[in-house]
């Protein structure tokens, strides 16, 4: 008996409960792939994936040829890269503020109750933003009215939609992000900080040259991964809350595929404008590797 | 150790053993197929009658309603009303499956897509023009020649023969129109106690609504903080938005929601771009600027917009018959009658009546795959339905009501595989009469009888039937139907064909640009000449495309 056969028999267990996991996998993640022939087709259900004639690049031609089109690229872009940029600051400076708080039971308290909104659907704040946002009822603007400021229409009004959508995201997701970087937190050495107290770094100056430095490769990674999203500019959301006067700033390739795809029956011209986001997510989530591990000497794999 | 390594082992056996039986689950809900259920009931003596012209068999798929409430004993697979077909046409109704109606259209489109059809089922139009194409459904003309009854005919061409013909292609009859009546119009409803204590008179013209919507706000009689005129939400021109709506509204002012009509020249022209919407938006933009309507309208929908109709901010609002049933949550309070409503027709901005825009009254099909071994079966279905939704015998309740025939609120109507419903209906004459004199003898359908009692509870102290007194009583909004009718005073969409190419390519911009430019304007945003910029725009961006392919259909189909 070789060592091989030796530590086939000994580890069999652990290949055999793979299965149900690759079987999943398989299932979910790579037998749909094969639905992206749609975007090359015109897609008929009935006539399914073998059936439905081959139209080209026609799906993609009717993408470029959309008048809106440039709009509706720089509202996704716009929205996503502020979230991004957003969801990453607001978390790590939290994390860093609770870090610093003494007592454990305000801290589990803070923790928990920033994490709440995380679990509620957009369909529910939606309606709850609605009030909270109303000109003429809402509790933001009669804040606003103490100070003398008009009452704003902030679901009504292009300057303010987007910003709104971003305040209101990252309110509703920065607990998550806390959470993953307090716990990055827990990872640094006691003793970095001994020592640098010892050297005379005040609070600000530990938090500048030992926290972040020690924080860095969970923000890399958690930026490499949301790079990803930069043409996901949060469907529900928008959906939920844009209407026809905001379709300006509001306007999103999710919420444009989903009239043209979904209430039109354009199923081709869904699958390819998923299709062409994917392939861009893939090259930006690529090039922020790249760039991770150039500049941060940092690799995810 | 060792034990841990078992551990691990039986895990995973369990978790496999899990999936797989959540596997072969689902694939035998999906086969419950007539071969699977046997269950032979009790009046088909032998099954294998179906060739000897005994009892045939035939497959569809139903959707599990809620309000269906089952009898004792009795299920989808048995029950009265499967018997009672069975017995009475020879006909035994049995189900390839059945799925809750929140996903009952989605399993059709899995079910078209699988190539798996049922003898027959219900489909929308996009999908009989598919299947059609597809040569998966069966081409009924002869079949509907043959068998169906000249009941049925003539019940399936009261409103002309026109939803019949939107089933038809190249001659061929491909579908059965699961035919409604068409003639549903839009009213307008007004605080009739405001109007009263006001003093102001019925509303008549366009310039009426503006004076009272004026009135309403300004003196303020529902003592509310937030008032405004007219009571609107955020889909105003969706054909889903039955109260709230401002396509009433348009229809005022000669204009019209999106349907095709009449150009002057043999042609059709799209409405949404005609000048006299120009008009109507700038009325509306008037009444915005006066504070006559919620500026937060684009973010609310129905029910928001009704609040403040509700607790009375609102005394004024556009929508069809059925409105009183959403204005009876804020009218009745505490089994008392607290705001009084009362429903006119469409005020118009000129001399002539306003007409209501309407559309073809059907939008759904009932189709027979071309595998089905006895269509006749599934016309046989259809003759019988006719006959026992319009004049049953006593005997025949039991399609409706179940084997005991008692009315206990359990929906077995719905039951039925197949339902048509009447294109023409006359509640507009008769209930409003028989409930003002109470008569019963003059009361023809059951829908006229449910209603009857219904308005009759109110009229005997019941307050919560408040609604159906609105709606079918002397006064009440089907009262005002026969007057429209009579006049032909209705706007109907000339276009009932199939979406056309440039349709499913550019409807979708089409219809946002035209609620950007709408709305924007409606809130004062923008002009009221930025409609002429949008008629361009709209011409340009497909609409012209649009028109041609529709007149090239109309010239076809005239």
């Amino acid at each position: 008996m070789n060592g091989l056969t030796r530590m086939w028999k000994r580890e069999w267990p652990l290949h055999f409960m793979l299965i149900p996991g690759i079987f999943l996998v398989l299932l979910f993640s790579y037998v749909p792939m094969a639905g992206i022939v749609m975007a090359f087709q015109k897609y008929v259900p009935n006539k399914g994936l073998f059936g439905s004639p081959f139209i080209g690049m026609k799906n993609f031609q009717l993408l470029i040829d959309y008048p809106d089109i440039g709009r509706i690229f720089f509202n996704t872009i716009f929205i996503a890269v502020m979230k991004i940029a957003a969801g990453l600051f607001v978390p790590i400076t939290i994390a860093i503020l609770l870090n610093e708080l003494r007592r454990e039971w305000i801290k589990r308290t803070f923790q928990t109750l920033v994490y709440l909104p995380h679990f509620m659907s957009w369909v529910l704040l939606s309606g709850i933003l609605v009030d909270v946002l109303s000109p003429s009822s809402g509790v933001l603007n009669q804040a606003l009215g103490w100070f003398g400021i008009e009452p704003i229409f902030f679901l009504g009004s292009n300057d303010w939609f987007p910003y709104v959508m971003v305040a209101s995201d990252v309110w509703k997701e920065f607990g998550f992000g806390t959470i993953v970087y307090l716990a990055a937190l827990t990872s640094i050495n006691p003793s970095l900080y001994e020592a640098a107290a010892m050297d005379g770094a005040g609070r600000i100056k530990q938090t500048f040259h030992v926290t972040l430095p020690g924080m860095m490769p969970i923000i890399v990674l958690m930026l490499t991964l949301n790079i990803g999203n930069v043409l996901n500019a949060g469907f529900e959301q928008i959906f939920n809350l844009y209407s026809p006067p905001v379709y300006e700033s509001a306007d999103i390739i999710d919420t444009f595929v989903y009239r043209m795809g979904v209430q039109q029956a354009q199923f081709g011209f869904a699958t390819a404008v998923g299709l062409l986001k994917s392939i861009v997510s893939f090259l930006f989530v690529s090039l922020s590797y790249v760039l991770a591990y150039r500049l941060a000497n940092y690799r995810i794999f | 150790m060792k034990l841990g390594r078992k551990f691990l082992l039986i895990t995973t056996l369990i978790v496999s053993v899990a999936l797989a039986a959540c596997g072969n689950n689902a694939k035998e809900t999906e086969k419950s197929s007539p071969s699977a259920s046997p269950s032979p009931s009790a009046s088909s003596s032998d099954s294998n009658g179906a060739e000897s012209g005994g009892v045939i068999e035939v497959s569809t798929v139903s959707p599990s309603d809620p309000y269906l409430k089952f009898d004792d004993g009795e299920s989808w697979e048995k029950n009265a009303v499967y018997d009672a077909y069975e017995q009475d046409v020879g006909v035994k109704i049995t189900n390839k499956w059945i799925a809750d109606i929140s996903q009952f259209k989605e399993k059709v489109k899995i079910t078209i897509a699988s190539d798996d059809l049922p003898d027959f089922l219900l489909v929308n139009a996009t999908q009989l023009k598919e299947l059609t194409e597809a040569g998966m459904i069966m081409d009924l003309t002869d079949v509907y020649e043959q068998h169906a009854t000249e009941e049925t005919k003539k019940f399936l061409t009261m409103d002309g023969g026109l939803q019949l013909k939107t089933a038809t292609f190249d001659g061929k009859l491909m579908g059965i129109p699961s035919s409604y009546n068409p003639y549903q119009y839009q009213y307008l409803y007004v605080r009739t106690d405001w109007l009263k204590e006001l003093n102001l008179p019925e509303p008549k013209t366009m310039a009426d609504v503006a004076a009272i919507s004026e009135a309403f706000k300004a003196k303020n009689p529902g003592g509310k903080s937030t008032t405004y005129g007219l009571a609107v939400s955020k889909n105003p021109f969706s054909n889903e938005t039955g109260v709230t709506g401002l396509r009433a509204f348009l229809n005022g002012y000669h204009a019209y929601e999106n349907i095709w009509i009449e150009d002057g020249n043999g042609g059709l022209m799209n409405s949404d771009i005609q000048p006299e919407v120009k008009q109507a938006l700038a009325a509306l933009q008037d009444l915005f600027k006066k504070g006559l309507i919620d500026p937060e309208f684009a973010v609310k929908d129905t029910e928001k917009a009704a609040e403040l109709l509700y607790d009375d901010g609102i005394g004024m609002v556009f929508g069809a018959s059925w409105t009183p049933a959403q204005l009876v949550k804020g009218a009745v309070k505490d089994d008392k009658v607290v705001q009084e409503w009362g429903v006119f027709p469409i005020p118009s901005v000129d001399g002539n009546p306003a007409r209501p825009q309407i559309g073809i009254g059907v939008d759904e099909y009932y189709v027979i795959s071309k595998k089905a071994k006895h269509p006749e079966g599934v016309i046989k279905l259809m003759n019988q339905w006719i006959v026992i939704d319009n004049h049953p015998t006593p005997e025949q309740k039991v399609y409706t009501l179940g084997k005991d025939l008692v009315e206990k609120g359990s929906n077995y109507w719905l039951l039925n595989p197949l339902r048509v419903g009447k294109q023409l209906d006359n509640n507009g004459e008769i209930l409003p009469k028989a409930i003002e004199t109470k008569d019963e003898s003059i009361l023809q359908t059951q829908d006229q009888k449910t209603r009857y009692e219904r308005a009759m509870k109110y009229v005997d102290g019941n307050t919560s039937m408040w609604w159906e007194y609105l709606i079918s009583g002397p006064k009440g909004a089907l009262s005002l139907n026969p007057g429209i009718q009579n006049n032909k005073q209705y706007m109907q969409n000339k276009f009932y064909g199939a979406p056309t190419p440039t349709m499913v390519e550019r409807q979708e911009i089409l219809t946002k640009k035209r609620d950007e430019v709408y709305f924007k304007i409606i809130m004062n945003q923008v002009s009221v000449d930025e409609f002429d910029k949008f008629v361009d725009e709209w011409k340009k961006l497909g609409g012209d495309d649009i028109t041609k392919e529709v007149n090239e259909w109309y010239a076809a189909n005239k």
